[in-house]
């Protein structure tokens, strides 16, 4: 029965053209489900939930084509649905007498389902894991999924409102078509803003020399006009090429008198072993007015191994008290965060005390290279610290510009072995590097640590189709963005953002420098070790602080309501 | 201000010359005004250099270095190199160091040979260079003789190492200090009568009584007994102490010397579901009298009605040893006092496995636990606790106020928690002058011995018990902020009072020790000298630096009622008319007019509340006959039941106890037994039950205004209870929810604070959320007064504070100075060490290297040298809370633009 299942899985992700109506894949998928999997019982009765942040459940388990959900008999009608995307990796424990299946999600959590038929269990499992593993992009839940009320367009990352903003500090700026139908960088948007002088053929000849395509581009322009800008490295290789274009382009930035800065993400060895493969970096006999600086950041296979150790010591209950920091240490998780801020308050530094502007590049420039142009600019812009712009810097920085969120989230730290080597969390070392501003600054964010734990979740498995494929144009090809629905949309709605608002938020205008001293950083404990002890008192004390706050902040609120309400009335008694 | 100086300087050079000239043939005369009552100065140098802390160009200030019998102060006419913000101190200044607080003195020669210094040393020689003394609060401070004459040096150093290691408690400086304080002040005592706050010292039989005559559950069961009165039976335990009732003085006479220590088992608390916590030490092993033993438990056992089992805690076992403790802190201490911001930075990689190996956190995590461990023993009603210890003076004293911290809501208010410790330690006989080191104890043995030498003798030890146990304090401060009144700040102040030598509360060993010291001293007088307490916080901080003891979240919870009760239905008309509202301080929750109407405008709408929320009854019950506003207090003592309206989710207007800030905590023991007098303490429940039905049924659209919660729906369940007021705290022990209190052990490390960032701001940004609360909710009060019958008697709202702009507090407010230059070098470690390479290639920085000394030939004329000035009542008032007023915009040589810290001055 199970290979039959296979087969015409097999069969359906290998020949729905991409084309294909959803709607009738979904139905398709779920057809197979519940006729092939689980035969008779596509819905199991006597089915055991237990999970580290759910209470226990005793319900029926009923498996659709992306959802496993539970519904509990006892009276509450309480359900829970687990994505099946959210799923890393299964574990079978089948005993005589019941079968525990245990279900590792992406987000770290794990859930335990016990049943009792053997057979039952095998289908389960063995549809999760398939499920959990479809490629096709068409079969993700984003394309099926209907935003109960209509979510208005958030409107983030638009080029028009950015480029309306630089032009408040520099004319030196054009926005340019270049890029139209993708045709010389797939991973950038199509159309973007480039220097005046320089004309879309420089560009053109730029973006050859540069890997994958990523020429130099603006990312942030400073309220002073200095600049920092993105790309990858250059393709000089063996035979020393360089390219006139290239260093027009970012020369004119600097304008005429300005020096500026190079940053390399690699040791200045990979960096020059790069060439044997076509890489390379800048010289400086080359780039004469431009100082290198490298900083080396973590490639994201190395980010991998680190959190899987990280993962593996906070949801370890077990593990000694006299063991736990320095476990927590080998995991070297907090020594990557700490390098991450350095490069970005290094680059930040050069903005803003300088007044030097910068070009940031790793290899392929769209993982640490992201990591240091989005924290510096939230160093730097107060704009970038409310939760709209937050948001905006997200889907401008790592959305439009490409950062592969396919290849990097597909797996996560459960499939040790299985994870291909494009898997890495730089996303997610991005967020807790934010959490860490947010831990020292706690008055200067619009929004509070549960967003960035809820963006993090969202990247791995989601109803939205934000985090969808690793690029602008394969979203373009998938028609991602007119077919789901966008996670900012949800986040920005009238009923949503208001949970996720800092109660002792005090703007501040201007910038913030994070300690970077080990004593300062702090295990990002909301997303590795929540709730470890289940019990509901524990649970609510933990929030009640913040709550609290929440409700001292309405309690002004309705207390100035009041305020205006009587002396409006006082007014009209008085005329 | 300095514009207006420097002119009049000019001016006035002959002056300045002439002044100067004074002030170098007899600086102590111009010392004599800042001196406290009883001190002396023993020693001094002048032109001694003091550097900066932590600064990169050993920047530096030249003064007066004086050594008195209390302290060691530093007196200078410059400017300070940073602006200090520092704790306005009655009694220490903010670059003063008091001589206990001394741990170590290093001398550097001219040869550069570094030096440790100990007590014994003898053979101190000129050509003493540099001075530099490592605190116990883990300050370091540092003081250059190049500048001063030959030999002023090593007079100083000789004075500071014969004053700073006493070996005997009556020649403390508190001695000297209170008998000459006390022939001052007889003729000005009638002013002195502001202060009023009294936490009860417990030396008194009066203290104990109200302690368990509130108490129903222990009435008739506990007694108290004065056999030790004089000290004659043991040293070291208290005067007075609790003891079951049926064991007779003659009895506890005999039964005393069978115990260690002569410590009987007394008892601590007593929870209102009659389980009691005791604590003692052990049973001598060498007693063949083990029927004392047994009666005893007998006796305690029959305290308890139910007759359940007592459980015994041997914190021996569960708990670190002394030892260990000590060990822990020494290596806390060493990796919280780095050199420079290098060795700072070093650690990297390293910290958390360095956090480990120091095991302090550890320790506290244990301490917690076991802590835990009885609560829940005690509060699901499983009997009686007793903690043994070997000496029953450390752990238990620790473990004993966390049990009581976490059970019992009174305990966990500033006055509460004051006598608290008053009781379980000061009274409990901690020998603070042991453990905290403070008498140098000369020691044949070699002191590299730690493990054996002193293990065996746990009498001598030096060990910070008591550190531990503020930490833990933080620790559930951090956890549930806001159900406890204390701050980190009052913490940090408790553990600097143990280094402050002016009060009698931390100098002595107990109080057997404490009554003969002082006998020997009223001995050569007249009148009987009085103490000061550390409790009396007038003597040492202004009352605005007191507000900083409270935490503005515990604060806030107690505007609840006055939104409540300020908040008429809307459109209604005529609430002010009742003549009970006539201003905010008066205004209470059983202002029943109100409440009858609420009741008349919705009664149908009927609110589930769940079966758990039947927890908080007791306190529901207890908080209805008082009540209490942020302005005072107030207590209404009702019999009805008649409670105002209940908001939706279960959240509670009105107050448990642990809501208003009883004075000493009587008002809540008082209104607790009259609550349970009131009705049979058995069967309460379900009457209680259905009066929470009756209330919640009421409950109208008032409740509905007070929503507070954001409208995430899904959160309903966590929302519940969020303000439950639950007597009992739930704290994580797991070393995994443990913060490192930065507050405490790295405030004087200057390149780790956050400007803008951290605790303090933070709290400073509650509190202007609490004060927005006060004046908005008494703004309605005057509106509503004015429009309901023009009224205008009503007093009109307190001015509105000017928004002062308090943007960059350091994240060690009130402690660190945030100095001019390094705000935003420091911070960044590498980035840093980046910029600075690059300035020396390109030069066109503005910061020339600055000179080692900063040499201002100017004086103030006429003025006596002024110290780095503390904050100006002045200057704090602007801000109603006490954070400084700062908003410089500062433009550094390094083109840095920060906002920073301004004195003023």
């Amino acid at each position: 029965m199970w290979a039959m299942f296979k087969q015409s899985l097999d069969e359906l992700t290998s020949t729905t053209p991409k084309k294909e109506d959803p709607v009738k894949a979904q139905l398709l998928l779920m057809q197979l489900v519940s006729a092939e999997t689980l035969g008779t019982t596509p819905k199991v009765e006597e089915a055991f939930l237990e999970g580290s942040c759910i209470s226990k459940m005793i319900g029926s388990a009923c498996l659709t084509g992306h959802h496993l959900i539970l519904y509990s008999h006892s009276g509450d009608n309480a359900e829970h649905w687990i994505l099946h995307k959210n799923v890393d990796a299964i574990d079978r424990r089948f005993g005589n007498d019941k079968c525990q299946i245990t279900l590792k999600c992406k987000d770290f959590e794990t859930y335990c389902l016990t049943v009792l038929s053997q057979e039952d269990a095998t289908n389960i499992a063995n549809s999760i894991e398939v499920l959990s593993s479809l490629d096709n992009i068409n079969l993700q839940y984003p394309f099926f999924y209907k935003a109960t009320n209509s979510l208005s367009e958030s409107n983030l990352g638009s080029i028009e409102e950015d480029f309306l903003m630089i032009s408040n500090v520099s004319d030196q700026w054009r926005i340019s078509e270049v890029n139209n139908n993708f045709q010389i960088c797939p991973t950038y948007p199509q159309r973007i803003i480039v220097p005046k002088s320089i004309s879309d053929q420089m560009i053109f000849k730029s973006s050859e020399f540069r890997n994958l395509g990523r020429f130099p581009i603006l990312s942030y322009c400073h309220h002073n006009g200095r600049v920092v800008m993105r790309c990858s490295q250059p393709q000089i290789g063996t035979n020393n090429r360089r390219c006139k274009e290239d260093e027009k382009l970012i020369n004119v930035v600097l304008g005429s008198h300005h020096r500026g800065y190079i940053m390399d993400t690699r040791t200045q060895q990979i960096a020059l072993q790069a060439r044997s493969k076509g890489g390379g970096t800048e010289t400086e006999f080359n780039y004469p007015q431009w100082k290198k600086i490298h900083h080396n950041l973590s490639r994201p296979s190395a980010l991998y191994d680190s959190i899987c150790k990280l993962v593996e010591v906070s949801r370890d209950k077990g593990c000694a008290v006299d063991k736990w920091r320095s476990r927590l240490e080998s995991s070297n998780w907090l020594h990557h965060v700490k390098e991450v801020l350095t490069a970005s308050c290094l680059v930040s530094q050069c903005l803003d005390k300088e007044g030097a502007s910068v070009l940031i590049h790793c290899a392929d420039g769209f993982d640490s290279t992201l990591q240091i142009t989005s924290l510096t600019q939230i160093i730097l812009n107060p704009e970038c610290r409310t939760l709209r712009g937050f948001l905006n810097l997200v889907e401008k920085e790592w959305i439009l510009y490409g950062h592969p969120f396919r290849e990097r989230c597909a797996r996560s730290v459960y499939s040790v072995g299985k994870a291909s080597r494009d898997e890495g969390p730089t996303f997610l070392l991005f967020l807790d590097c934010v959490h860490q501003l947010q831990h020292q600054y706690p008055l200067s964010f619009e929004f509070d640590g549960s967003l960035l734990c809820q963006i993090a979740r969202h990247t791995y498995a989601s109803q939205f189709g934000t985090f969808l494929c690793n690029n602008e144009l394969e979203r373009f090809t998938s028609r991602v963005r007119s077919k789901t629905t966008s996670l900012w949309s949800h986040l920005l709605s009238d009923d949503v953002f208001p949970s996720y608002l800092n109660p002792v938020y005090q703007p501040r205008s201007d910038t913030i420098w994070p300690s970077v001293a080990p004593q300062s950083l702090m295990l990002w404990g909301e997303l590795f070790t929540p709730f470890v002890d289940p019990s509901a008192v524990t649970r609510r004390c933990l929030r009640s602080n913040k709550l609290y706050l929440h409700e001292l902040r309405s309690t002004i609120n309705e207390l100035s309501k009041e305020v205006s309400q009587l002396e409006e009335q006082e007014e009209k008694l008085k005329t | 201000m300095s514009m207006r100086r420097t002119f009049k300087l000019k001016k006035d050079i002959k002056l300045a010359g002439a002044y100067e000239h004074v002030y170098q043939l007899s600086p102590s005369s111009e010392v004599d005004g800042l001196l406290l009552p009883g001190e002396i100065t023993v020693g001094h140098a002048k032109e001694v250099i003091s550097y900066v802390l932590h600064d990169e160009n050993r920047r530096g200030t030249s003064g007066l270095l004086v050594c008195t019998n209390f302290r060691l102060m530093f007196v200078t006419d410059k400017p300070p190199y940073c602006n200090l913000i520092a704790v306005d101190n009655k009694l220490i200044g903010p670059q003063d160091v008091t001589l206990s607080n001394i741990e170590t003195i290093y001398i550097e020669k001219q040869n550069g040979k570094r030096k440790k210094l100990y007590p014994t040393s003898r053979n101190i020689k000129d050509g003493i260079q540099k001075l530099e003394i490592h605190c116990k609060d883990f300050r370091i401070l540092t003081y250059s003789f190049k500048l001063s004459v030959l030999g002023e040096g090593k007079n100083i150093v000789r004075a500071i190492l014969h004053h700073s290691y006493p070996q005997d408690s009556s020649l403390s400086f508190a001695m000297e200090y209170i008998s000459k304080k006390a022939s001052k002040e007889t003729s000005a005592k009638e002013t002195s009568n502001i202060s009023t706050k009294v936490v009860s010292l417990y030396r008194k039989v009066d203290d104990w009584e109200k302690l368990i005559m509130t108490s129903q559950a222990m009435k008739g069961r506990w007694r108290i007994t004065s056999i030790n009165e004089t000290f004659s039976l043991s040293a070291t335990m208290p005067g007075l102490f609790v003891v079951p009732s049926s064991l007779s003085d003659a009895f506890l006479k005999d039964a005393i010397h069978q115990y260690n220590n002569n410590r009987l088992p007394i008892w601590c608390y007593t929870h209102p579901n009659k389980c009691s916590l005791l604590r003692s030490s052990n049973f001598r092993e060498e007693s063949v009298q083990f029927q004392v033993d047994q009666k005893i438990r007998q006796e305690i056992t029959k305290c308890d009605p139910s007759g359940r089992k007592i459980r015994m805690m041997d914190l021996n076992k569960m708990c670190p040893t002394l030892q260990q403790v000590q060990m822990s802190f020494h290596k806390l201490k060493t990796s919280c006092m780095p050199a420079n911001e290098d060795e700072y930075m070093e650690s990297d990689g390293k910290w958390y496995s360095t956090l480990q190996t120091i095991k302090w956190l550890q320790f506290v995590s244990c301490c917690l636990e076991v802590a835990r461990t009885c609560v829940d023993h005690i509060d699901s009603g499983l009997g009686t606790v007793l903690l043994i210890e070997t000496l029953g003076v450390d752990w238990t004293a620790c473990i004993s106020c966390l049990v009581q911290v976490l059970i019992d809501p009174t305990k966990r208010t500033i006055d509460g928690l004051s006598e608290l410790i008053q009781r379980e330690w000061i009274i409990g006989c901690h020998p603070f002058t042991t453990r905290l080191g403070i008498l140098h104890q000369p020691k044949k043995s070699s002191k590299f011995q730690p493990e054996s030498s002193t293990s065996d003798h746990p009498e001598v030890c030096k060990s910070p018990i008591f550190m531990v146990f503020l930490d833990c304090l933080y620790q559930i401060l951090t956890q549930e902020s806001t159900k406890v009144e204390y701050t980190s700040f009052f913490l940090t102040s408790l553990a600097d009072g143990t280094r402050l030598p002016v009060f009698d509360t931390f100098i002595f060993n107990n109080e057997r020790e404490r009554n003969r010291t002082l006998q020997q001293l009223n001995q050569q007088r007249t009148t009987d000298i009085e103490t000061i307490s550390i409790w009396d916080w007038d003597v040492q901080y202004p009352h605005h630096v007191q507000q900083l003891f409270i935490n503005p979240l515990y604060r806030c919870k107690r505007f609840h009622h006055l939104v409540a009760t300020t908040t008429p239905p809307l459109g209604g008309n005529s609430i002010a008319t009742n003549d009970d509202v006539t201003s905010p301080n008066t205004l209470d929750l059983t202002t029943t007019p109100k409440v009858e109407k609420l009741k008349s405008s919705k009664k149908s709408s009927t609110h589930h509340r769940s079966a758990s929320d039947s927890t908080c009854l007791d306190t529901t019950t207890s908080s209805m006959t008082s009540s209490s506003t942020p302005h005072g207090h107030k207590r209404i003592n009702s019999n009805s039941y008649e409670v105002p309206y209940q908001p939706p989710q279960g959240r509670s207007v009105f107050y448990c106890a642990g809501d208003e800030r009883p004075d000493s905590g009587r008002s809540v023991a008082n209104s607790r037994s009259s609550s349970t007098d009131n009705m049979a303490a058995e069967d309460d429940e379900a009457v209680v039950i259905g009066l929470v039905d009756q209330v919640n049924s009421r409950a109208p659209q008032v409740a509905e205004r007070l929503r507070f919660v954001p409208n995430s729906a899904n959160n309903n369940n966590d929302v519940i209870g969020c303000r439950d007021d639950d007597d009992v705290m739930q704290v994580k022990t797991g070393v995994q929810y443990l913060r490192f209190w930065k507050f405490a052990y790295l405030r004087w490390v200057s390149f780790s604070q956050l400007i803008g960032g951290g605790e303090s701001p933070q709290v400073e940004q509650e509190n202007k959320m609490a004060d927005e609360i006060v004046q908005l909710a008494s703004k309605i009060e005057h509106l509503e007064a004015q429009l309901c019958n023009g009224d205008t008697s009503v007093t009109s709202p307190p001015p509105r504070v000017d928004d002062v702009t308090v943007q960059f507090v350091s994240s060690y407010f009130p402690y660190l100075a945030i100095s001019n230059k390094s705000a935003n070098k420091s911070t960044l470690g590498r980035v840093y060490n980046f910029s600075r390479k690059k300035e020396g290639k390109s030069t066109t920085s503005a910061s020339a290297p600055s000179p080692k000394i900063h040499h201002h030939h100017h004086h103030t004329e006429g003025k006596p040298p002024h110290r780095p000035a503390p904050l100006s009542p002045a200057q704090v008032a602007a801000s109603s809370h006490h954070m400084v007023a700062l908003s410089e915009q500062q433009q550094t040589s390094e083109g840095g633009t920060y906002n920073r810290l301004s004195s003023g001055v």
